[in-house]
């Protein structure tokens, strides 16, 4: 079965992320698949590369992107609600010349489009809320 | 047509699931919504008796909360196994 997982919550205020990721390695065990991650709202601070956590915390940001790079999982964060959280990749630093990005690798800016597009690809959307 | 309703926070989120709640659907509390079972149960009890409640295992355990008998109680596993079973998913949070 395909399943779609929208996720809201940041890793610093929200559970969302961590049922989230707990959530899909269920599903990935099971033998289905993931179509489609949304990050959106809060949920797009899950994919920036500069936040530390307290070193004896889960590194969820980190725990995230193992996850997706190991099973090539197609990540979007929802480039409105990143901008405007300072969560940008090399192409949006360069259009509102910024000194830097930090969009970590595995992840992809895009429309919320793509949240539709995930629903309808997936059999089942799964929204992990803030 | 047999929804999967996650509720991730006890009051508001809880209060619109049960609004929606149908005959043969199943509600999932997760997250803080697991402290729905210490709110002297009122909420809960205004599910109707073929709707089947489940609780997420770790995330009452992490809070404390006691899970009485008659609440099934299930771990990501079955969260996943619950999603296939239902046509489809809503989360209220």
């Amino acid at each position: 079965m395909k399943f779609a997982l929208a996720v809201y919550g940041a890793p610093a205020n929200s559970q969302a992320p961590q049922s989230a990721l707990h959530f899909a390695r269920a599903v990935v065990a099971q033998g289905h698949e993931i179509v489609r991650l949304f990050f959106y709202q809060d949920g797009v601070n899950t994919a920036t590369a500069i936040a530390q956590p307290p070193q004896d915390e889960p590194d969820l940001p980190n725990e995230w992107q193992v996850f997706i790079q190991e099973h090539e999982l197609d990540a979007v964060v929802c480039i409105a609600a990143a901008l405007r959280r300072g969560v940008v990749d090399q192409a949006e630093a360069e259009r509102y010349q910024l000194s830097n990005h930090n969009l970590r690798a595995g992840y992809e800016l895009s429309g919320l489009g793509q949240l539709l597009d995930g629903a309808l690809m997936a059999d089942r959307l799964i929204t992990f809320g803030a | 047509m047999k929804t999967l309703h996650t509720v991730n926070k006890s009051g508001q989120p809880m209060a619109l699931c049960l609004r929606a709640v149908a005959t043969g659907d199943s509600v999932l509390l997760i997250e803080d919504g697991v402290y729905e079972l210490l709110s002297s149960g009122k909420k809960i009890e205004a599910l109707p008796d073929d709707c089947s409640l489940y609780v997420l295992d770790v995330d009452a355990r992490a809070r404390g909360v006691s899970l009485p008998e008659h609440i099934k109680v299930i771990g990501y596993d079955d969260f996943v196994a619950l999603a296939v079973d239902h046509d489809n998913v809503l989360s209220w949070f």
